[in-house]
């Protein structure tokens, strides 16, 4: 089962994803992060992603909006997702 | 005050006190072992202050720091006038927790800060090249290129590839590490932009993500900020330009750190402290690993947050808990144990998780050093902590320290279980139940003469039995609490390198100051009021004793000259030697000098011996230096030095050579809480003699107590000894039927006496009131049957008899 998320993760909306991540992610084997904005908020809801669930696998849309943070977490986070 | 104030007053104490001789090391050379044992301390200081919530000196101690920082790393040069600028900074954390202690935290002065910041960006000589801090501590300070080519073993290639080229082209190469504070996102902080704007400046890389703050997703807070960055930044810019972009982020919470590259990758990276891990980073997301370094420091940290918890009972202070818990995640993460849980709701509940925590790292630590490995399962199981320590994911980190047979190591543990702290209020109770202890024990001791006398053998034999027993156990307990009750002497020593080397300075003079016997225990009372006399003393060796170094080349001497404080114990007694080898005390100018004062005429000075003429010097108001100085020649002084070692029950000598130097030679009781007595009886007065006062008991035929120019003395194996006008001082009249016993004192004179009674431990409490004014009675103590008996001061009873005077004591208060 793969869940999608289409809200962008950052910090306005990381809360209300987080909820839904509760309500779904249980039992789903990918989730996909169908809006490419990330910031610093949207980091940290990854790490959290993968601490509450360390088998899901993470996709997130590639994009230019905080390319830096994309960056970052395609090298840190991504890499052994 | 709050109890955590309170003892960031004591520990600040201590540390201050680690902190002066390690800075005035740093006068002999600047190495990195010393830079960094100061720096733990420093930052141990500012750790308790952050705990306690004492701002104003967490930011001066923070400045402080980073000015350690910089010289360790090798981004501040070392110049001249650092210890003079540590020293200011210190003397101003002391005199806050001064003002602490008065109760108001203060800001730092500015104007220090800003001295201190101002260090190595002035315009300060520099030290000669020599005299320069290689970043490995040998030869000089590498080449940045030379650096990062050496750190680049521990950096990803492409990474080392980056920041070597930058190197080569003239850029400047910075390692930043971003770590905000939680509230980072409500302050309207936008890291993005940061980092957009750092982008801006140059090349990002080697960029990293620590996480390990972030708990699980149920228990994400969106608002909260978790995540700590690091990063290298090749760039054109200063280090001021990058810095800027920061400006508007940076406080006491959000703190960002830029240092210069190479430096930085070294300290972390280098195969020599982590060589299980050498050729490779750190894990994403992870700090390093602890090094043999850092692990005083880390347990030292550990027990401060276990204190602070366990202070905190039932008024958790606001923001406590979870600094601990951020503190103990960071320590757990390095000490490689896997940290699962997460904050309870409940405070009380979070405590005693954190609790947990604590001591299952000092559990894992201690069994990474060789102490006992079985820590109690329970607690591991509080914490919620699994430790990988044993297995491969600790390689490189304490394990692989421990296999390198650290000589700190084994003791962290131990020291942990073998010292705590004890009250000053505690120690003196302990003292006290112990000598009343001792008074109670004694008083059996009547009980069976009482019983004896009344015929009851069989029940006096058993009282006695139990009373020997009694007695082993009570002088046993007394010897243990005398182990807290003494004090190494070092306690005073460690007061006068700064002293020493602050006044040679003013002086001109270059001074080698030599402690010997610090670790020679004293009593604690003893150890607060030697100070002084020995101040005077040392002083006196800086300006009188110590010749500018000019005379003392021109004396064949080196220009250096030599004050040395030893300290030795001699049965139950401690000596305490001030010596210099100065020029000497020159006895025919004091001679000279007590005359034209008036104070002895020169028949009296031309029948003196070099010693007595040497004596001149306690003489009060007496001094053979014609210049007041800040320092001595007053001539008030040495006679308050000689006063306050005999209030102590101790004596001074002097000896002196010309050209060669002078020693004063103290001689103390080692403790002054217990005494033991001669009990004599003069007249119809029972009294004490201090045994230490006391050379031999005799008795002598009448016919050998004459008079000598109208002064009693007795004539003892052809030696003619003056006679203490007992009877005259004290109640009653002296019997000579025949013979007398005579005690004789230490100092040749002796005490005619009706008998002598025994030998008895004691307390001696001072005389209060009026009684004060009988100086010839240093205190009275109370005897096992409730008497009362009053203890004679040998030296003033002498002093009082020489002089021809009776008013120290005499028939006013009399004996029991």
């Amino acid at each position: 089962m793969r869940v999608e998320i289409d809200l962008p993760l950052l910090l306005p909306y990381v809360e209300e994803i987080r909820q839904r991540l509760l309500d779904q992610a249980a039992g789903a084997e990918k989730i996909i992060f169908t809006k490419s904005d990330l910031d610093a908020a949207g980091i940290q809801l990854i790490v959290a992603v993968r601490k509450e669930f360390p088998s899901l696998k993470i996709e997130i849309a590639p994009g230019q909006s905080g390319k830096i943070c994309h960056l970052l977490l395609l090298k840190e986070v991504n890499s052994d997702v | 005050m709050s109890n955590l104030k309170k003892i960031f007053l004591e520990e600040a104490d201590e540390l201050l006190t680690q902190i002066e001789p390690l800075v005035l090391d740093l006068e002999k050379g600047v190495s990195p072992p010393l830079l960094d044992e100061l720096f733990r301390v420093v930052h141990t200081l500012k750790g308790s202050a952050g705990i306690a919530g004492i701002r104003g000196i967490g930011e001066l101690t923070h400045c402080l720091e980073d000015l350690l920082d910089g010289l360790r790393s090798g981004e501040t040069e070392v110049r001249s006038g650092l210890v003079d600028v540590l020293l200011m900074g210190f003397d101003g954390v002391k005199a806050m927790v001064a003002d602490l202690a008065a109760g108001h935290d203060l800001p730092p002065p500015e104007e220090l800060i800003r001295e201190i910041a101002g260090y190595g960006r002035g315009n300060s000589p520099e030290l000669p090249a020599e005299e320069k801090m290689s970043p490995s501590g040998t030869g000089p300070r590498q080449p940045p290129d030379a650096a990062v080519e050496k750190a680049g073993d521990g950096l990803p290639e492409e990474v080392r590839r980056i920041l070597l080229d930058g190197l080569h082209q003239g850029q400047n190469v910075y390692h930043l590490t971003l770590d905000f504070g939680r509230d980072f996102f409500r302050q309207g902080h936008n890291l993005t932009y940061l980092l957009e704007d750092l982008a801006g400046l140059g090349t990002i890389a080697g960029f990293a993500v620590d996480g390990s703050r972030v708990p699980v997703l149920s228990r994400l807070n969106p608002e909260d900020f978790h995540l700590v960055f690091t990063l290298y930044l090749v760039t054109g810019a200063t280090r001021e330009e990058v810095e800027e972009i920061f400006v508007f982020v940076v406080s006491d919470e959000n703190r960002v750190v830029v240092k210069p590259a190479g430096e930085y990758v070294l300290k972390e990276t280098t195969p020599a402290e982590s060589p299980d891990n050498a050729g490779r980073p750190p894990a994403p997301g992870q700090e390093p690993p602890f090094s043999c370094e850092h692990l005083p420091y880390v347990v030292n940290v550990l027990r401060q947050q276990e204190k602070a918890l366990k202070l905190a009972a039932g008024d958790v202070l606001p923001g406590l808990l979870p600094v601990v818990r951020r503190i103990l995640e960071r320590l757990a993460g390095r000490a490689g144990l896997a940290c699962e849980q997460y904050p309870a709701a409940d405070p009380g509940e979070e405590k005693e998780r954190l609790l947990g925590m604590a001591g299952t790292i000092l559990d894992a630590l201690g069994a990474e050093y060789g102490a006992d490995t079985a820590g109690p399962p329970s607690r591991t199981g509080t914490s919620g902590l699994e430790s990988p320590l044993a297995g491969a994911a600790a390689s490189g980190s304490i394990a692989g320290v421990a296999r390198q047979g650290s000589p700190e190591g084994g003791t962290a543990r131990e020291r942990r279980q073998s010292a705590f702290r004890v009250q000053r209020e505690t120690a003196d109770a302990l003292m006290n139940l112990s000598g009343e202890l001792i008074v109670a024990k004694n008083s059996l001791s009547y009980l069976v003469k009482k019983l004896e006398v009344r015929g009851l053998d069989e029940y006096a034999r058993e009282l006695k039995d139990r009373y020997h027993y009694i007695d082993r156990i009570s002088r046993e307990m007394h010897n243990q609490v005398m182990d807290i009750w003494l004090l190494p002497v070092q306690e005073v020593f460690g007061r006068f390198p700064r002293f020493v080397r602050d006044q040679a300075k003013k002086l001109g003079k270059r001074v080698d100051l030599v402690t010997d016997g610090g670790d020679t225990r004293l009593d604690r009372d003893i150890i607060e009021k030697i100070y002084d006399p020995l101040l005077h003393l040392v002083r006196n060796a800086l300006d009188h004793g110590l010749e500018e170094p000019e005379d003392r080349i021109k004396a064949g001497k080196n220009p250096t000259g030599v004050i040395r404080l030893t300290a030795q114990r001699q049965g139950e007694r401690v000596v305490i030697q001030v010596s210099d080898d100065g020029r000497g005390i020159d006895v025919e100018a004091l001679a000279e000098k007590a005359v034209s004062c008036g104070m002895l005429s020169r028949e009296q000075v031309s029948g003196m011996t070099g010693q007595e003429k040497l004596r001149l010097a306690f003489l009060p108001g007496l001094s053979c230096k014609d210049e007041i100085s800040d320092l001595s020649g007053r001539g008030v002084g040495m006679d308050a030095v000689e006063n306050t070692v005999k209030r102590l029950g101790g004596t001074i000598q002097v000896e002196s050579s010309p050209g060669r130097g002078t020693a004063f030679v103290i001689s103390l009781p080692f403790t002054m809480a217990t005494s033991e007595v001669l009990m004599v009886r003069v007249g119809q007065g029972v009294y004490g003699l201090p045994l230490s006062a006391v050379s031999e008991t005799v008795r002598v035929e009448e016919k050998d107590l004459r008079t000598v120019r109208g002064r009693p003395v007795a004539l003892l194996r052809g030696e003619i000894i003056p006679l203490l006008p007992g009877h005259l001082l004290l109640e009653g009249q002296s019997s000579r039927r025949g013979e007398a016993v005579l005690v004789v004192l230490w100092q040749k004179a002796a005490l005619p006496v009706e008998a002598v009674l025994g030998k008895e431990v004691i307390i001696v409490k001072p005389l209060a009131g009026e009684l004060k004014r009988l100086s010839v009675f240093m205190g009275a103590a109370v005897l096992g049957d409730g008497r009362v008996l009053l203890v004679l001061d040998p030296g003033e009873l002498l002093r009082l008899a020489m002089n021809g005077q009776d008013k120290g004591g005499i028939r006013l208060a009399g004996g029991n």
